[in-house]
């Protein structure tokens, strides 16, 4: 078997720069599936992909790096005019693109070295980390586990495809004349070392990932920020009482009670700032009341005057609630004065004065730019203000693409196992019509398919007859000198053809006997050439 | 011969095997720093504690026996064995405890997650490395063989090294790396082995020609392991010397004057000068105008008529010539070029076709010059050139190499020689029977010099020939090897004479041909 040696170097200095792309590809695929909506996404797309363009050209181009130290410092003068032009003047998807371009650029151009490989993985383990820690609900294990996975494996053949052309520019480049290659025979091989060096590699991957998911969340700093608030709107007849706020009045369906939750959001820290994160509930919950015109004037005969002092009208906006709390009381305080265990009114939330209050107060709660719960009756609506970035379903589109991916590897591999008892068929007896020659030759290559399962493979210019005395296997030996008398165009018959028969399957399976099981069955997946 | 700067290798070594425990032990010293160093400190307590623990433990299991076989027949250097860091490896340390540290001060997530990818992987490999490259030899099982084809070649042919690997112990995860060369003015042969065909039976061939003029013992090719990641790698073991020789290449003379002054070779003989009474063999009958004198009286009554005696031939002319090379240019051994090598190979051509031409005008020809012993001196080697078996004599050719320790002098006997040297050395040796023939060096090439603009690496980037210290270590080697090569250039003049009267200039053709001009 043997191998040119310029196709084997030039895909193995082509696979780490693909890989690099389809890592960086993938994140920012990620990236824009998680987070279709975030500003900028096409800014981010255009500065990773020209900046890791940039970088691998100037490396493919040998350019030293000390030059680009040079011309970066070398930029800084011109620092203040771009900052004016890009931070002030244009719009801000200019900043994003640059802060994506600049680190790109330089990971692109470290995927090519020798020892930038840890470096140069950084900028794609970002887009990957948004993806991860910044998906749907903030952090969530299950969601992360796939791509910590799909990084982690990444990671192992990225560094190993960079070790893979390392080791091609060995072969090819070097201060002295190197000598040209020629040919490459493999005499004899064991048929399990491939599989045994996939398992190792992932045995590796394996143990590199469940190392890094053990250690790394420890390190992971988050930021602190406070959330929009969680309103929820509950039809003031049932809740009244729930909320403290039970004055032996019924509010009828028309007015509601509103329970105000703030939260502070928790996200972690990351290169690229992360737009969502996990809320988390701070002290109390404070309800206001939402009571329509007329059931106010009803309430106010009942009640006495002075609760029509308060400051009610023209204030109230559901939507934009946390506006009117006091930024002095701190995340978890609560209106000064008001206790909703006292009952009444919050001093700070303004009822709506009319209809027209409460069916726009609906009608936002009905938006598809709030997301409102609908776990409760009907009568129980809970409302969360706008987030920045939309819920996406996640688990299916990764899900199907797995099982996809997963059948089409299987389908592969049942269609090998069908070529090759195809194959087999055929030579032993073929399925139409062949000449006496052929069918000689066939009972051959049948004889070295099962020798190439036991790993014994002949060279381009090795005699039938020297192979056979090399591998030393009963009944080899008869089918190279039929073979050899065929090729030399000597007359054979049909006892020749029988005899080519048995002496075939004797070697065919002399030869899988000497494989051994594992070796036989793993012989049904193997291409037939190989 | 080549006198190259040799590098230190130890503060490499040492710089590698502190990257092995220091910078993890940095980043963890740094992490513990951290607000969190509860949940950090049981993390590290449980996963990565006892991975450090084990990879100090194995490094001084390893430091302890190579102390031990330190003094065994060819055990490589303690730090040699100690180091099993690559350079990329070193660098993944390094660059992986930065990430941390980095995570741990700026709090960003993907340093975090690259940082530990990088230290998990680095961890790994140098634990699994420690094991897979226990021993001293790494090599232990296989074998390998090395052969060149042909094995006995001749001067400009295509050369084919073949390298045979019989069960070759390849650790699942591991290259074998293997790289050798015949000479310094060869190619390098550079092999990778991948670890599927490990414990198989593998064939390599790599054209290495075209063959150079020499009788070589190949130097045994370089081999060590190193994992699929670049991270760790084995002490490199040497194996598999192979003896070359290549033949000089007889060139043809043109235009060569007749060096010796008698005869016209082997075929045609040249009556000599006799009386007529001389002569007993060659007889014929008289005919008109003999010499009365030469009338054979005794066979003429016996054949009753007259016979007269011829005179007699000398037989062919055959005069014994020595033709002895001078090679001694004590000088050129401490040369780091190849100039000196060419020049000695162009004097070999010219030695070899003034023996043919001799040969073919019908002397018999002695080739004559001291080839070095294997203690370090020389020894006078002296081969009949045969014509139609001229194989001794190349032979000769092949061995010849500058040497410091016999001069011209001593080759000469009182037989008519002939000198081919590259000069007349400035006191010649005053021999009556001794004519010079002053070969000019013109096969000294110039080399390419390969220095690459500075702004600019020299090979493809990701190549580890790129590397700061290999860069230097090459500009050293060439710089060293331009001021040999003017230096071999003027001492091809500065120390020779006047040739004397009689002596010839052997001027090699580009045709491969050469041309003898006496000096006027």
């Amino acid at each position: 078997m043997s191998t040119p040696r310029t196709d084997v170097a030039v895909r193995a200095t082509a696979s780490a720069a693909l890989l690099y792309w389809l890592v960086l590809l993938c994140g920012l695929e990620g990236l824009t599936i998680v987070r279709v909506d975030t500003p900028h996404l096409g800014a981010l797309w255009v500065g990773s992909i020209a900046g890791v363009a940039l970088g691998q050209l100037v490396g493919w181009l040998r350019v030293r790096g000390w030059l680009l130290v040079v011309l970066m410092m070398g930029g800084l003068w011109l620092t203040p005019m771009v900052y004016n032009i890009v931070f002030t003047g244009l719009d801000s998807s200019v900043e994003t693109l640059f802060c994506a371009f600049i680190p790109a650029a330089i990971c692109g151009y470290l995927a090519l070295s020798e020892r930038g490989a840890l470096v140069a993985f950084w900028y794609p383990a970002v887009l990957w980390m948004l993806v991860i820690l910044d998906g749907p609900g903030a952090f969530q294990l299950q969601t992360a586990v796939p791509f910590g996975v799909g990084l982690a494996a990444l990671f192992i053949a990225f560094v190993r495809a960079r070790e893979t052309r390392r080791t091609a520019l060995w072969r090819a480049h070097g201060g002295t004349r190197i000598a040209k290659a020629r040919q490459r025979s493999v005499l004899r091989s064991s048929p399990f070392r491939t599989t045994s060096q996939l398992g190792w590699t992932a045995l590796v991957g394996a143990s590199v990932l469940v190392l890094t998911a053990w250690i790394a969340p420890h390190l992971w700093q988050k930021d602190t920020t406070k959330a929009p608030p969680r309103v929820t709107i509950t039809a003031a007849s049932g809740a009244a009482a729930s909320s403290g706020y039970d004055d032996g009045y019924s509010y009828g369906t028309c007015c509601s009670l509103e329970e105000i939750e703030e939260a502070r959001r928790m996200h972690f820290r990351e290169y690229f700032p992360l737009a969502s994160g996990q809320d988390q509930p701070m002290a109390g919950v404070r309800s206001t009341a939402r009571v329509c015109e007329p059931c106010s004037r009803k309430r106010a005969g009942i009640t006495a005057s002075a609760d029509l002092d308060r400051p009610y009208v023209g204030k109230y906006q559901p939507w934009d609630a946390p506006r009117y709390y006091p930024a002095s009381d701190g995340l978890g305080g609560s209106a000064p004065g008001w206790d909703p265990a006292q009952g009444g009114a919050s001093p700070y939330a303004t009822p709506p004065t009319s209809a027209y209050h409460l069916a726009t107060a609906a009608t936002t709660a009905a938006s598809p730019s709030s997301n409102v719960s609908a776990s409760t009756p009907s009568a129980y609506a809970t409302v969360t203000p706008r987030r920045d970035l939309p819920s996406t379903p996640m688990g299916a589109p990764w899900r199907a693409a797995l099982l996809l991916s997963a059948a089409g590897i299987g389908i592969h591999l049942v269609l090998r196992a069908a070529r090759r008892s195809l194959t087999l068929r055929h030579l032993t007896r073929p399925f139409w019509t062949e000449t006496l020659d052929q069918r000689i030759s066939n009972h051959w290559e049948r004889a070295l398919i099962g020798l190439r399962d036991a790993g014994v493979h002949t060279t381009d210019d090795e005699q039938p007859l020297a192979f056979a005395s090399r591998v030393g296997i009963d009944g080899l030996e008869t089918c190279a000198t039929i073979l050899e008398r065929v090729r030399h165009g000597v007359r054979v018959d049909a006892s020749d053809l029988d005899q080519m028969n048995a002496a075939a399957t004797a070697v065919y399976r002399a030869a899988r006997q000497r494989a051994g099981i594992l070796a036989r069955a793993a012989s049904w997946l193997r291409p037939l050439s190989a | 011969m080549i006198r190259l700067p040799s590098p230190r290798h130890w503060p490499k070594h040492l710089l590698r095997i502190a990257a092995l425990i220091v910078p993890s032990a940095i980043a963890w010293l740094v992490a513990f720093e951290t607000d969190k160093q509860s949940d950090l400190t049981e993390t590290v307590q449980y996963a990565l504690g006892p991975l450090w623990l084990l990879l100090a433990t194995g490094l001084a299991l390893r430091t302890a026996l190579a102390l031990r076989d330190r003094k065994k027949l060819g055990a490589p250097s303690v730090l040699a064995r100690i180091d099993v860091l690559t350079a990329g490896g070193a660098a993944l340390g390094w660059v992986s405890a930065l990430s941390i540290v980095g995570a741990v001060r700026l709090g960003w997530a993907s340093l975090a997650a690259v940082g530990l990818l990088g230290a998990a992987l680095f961890h790994v490999m140098v634990l699994l490395t420690f094991v897979a490259t226990r021993g001293s030899d790494p090599m232990r099982i296989g074998t390998i063989e090395r052969r060149f084809v042909p094995e006995v070649a001749t001067e400009g042919d295509e050369l084919v090294e073949q390298i045979r690997f019989a069960s070759p112990r390849i650790p699942i995860g591991f290259r074998m790396f293997v790289t050798g060369r015949v000479g310094p003015r060869w190619a390098t042969t550079r092999h990778v082995l991948e670890s599927s065909e490990g414990g198989g039976e593998l064939l390599l061939e790599s054209d290495i020609g075209p063959a150079l003029r020499g009788e070589y013992q190949a130097p045994p090719l370089e081999v060590w392991l190193q994992d699929t990641f670049g991270i760790c790698k084995s002490f490199r073991s040497q194996t598999a010397g192979a003896p070359l020789t290549v033949l000089p290449r007889m060139a043809v003379g043109s235009e060569i004057p007749p060096l010796l002054d008698r005869g016209d070779g082997p075929q045609e003989p040249q009556p000599a000068m006799r009386l007529p009474t001389e002569g007993q063999f060659r007889l014929r009958e008289y005919q008109h105008g003999d010499d009365v004198r030469r009338i054979h009286w005794v066979r003429s009554l016996a054949a009753r008529e007259l016979i007269v005696r011829l005179p007699d031939e000398s037989p062919p002319d055959r005069p014994q010539v020595r033709l002895v090379l001078d090679t001694y240019f004590p000088e050129a051994l401490g040369l780091s070029c190849d100039a000196p090598a060419e020049m000695l190979d162009s004097i070999v051509r010219v030695w070899l076709a003034v023996g043919r031409s001799l040969a073919e005008s019908g002397a018999r020809v002695t080739m004559v010059a001291a080839v070095p012993s294997g203690d370090g001196g020389t020894r006078q080697l002296r081969h009949e050139l045969a014509l139609r078996n001229p194989a001794a004599a190349l032979r000769l050719g092949a061995q010849v190499t500058w040497q410091r320790s016999t001069i011209v002098s001593q080759l000469l006997t009182d037989d008519a020689t002939f000198i081919v040297s590259r000069g007349v050395l400035a006191d010649p040796a005053q021999h009556p029977k001794a004519r010079w023939i002053v070969a000019l060096p013109v096969g000294v090439t110039e080399p390419p010099w390969p220095l690459t603009a500075a702004t600019r690496l020299p090979f493809p980037m990701g190549s580890s020939d790129n590397r700061w210290s290999q860069r230097r270590f090459e500009g050293q080697r060439i710089a060293i090897a331009r001021r040999d090569h003017a230096h071999a250039l003027r001492m091809r003049r500065n120390d020779v004479a006047r040739p004397p009267p009689g002596s010839f200039m052997a001027i090699p053709c580009t045709d491969g041909k050469v041309r003898l001009e006496a000096f006027r």
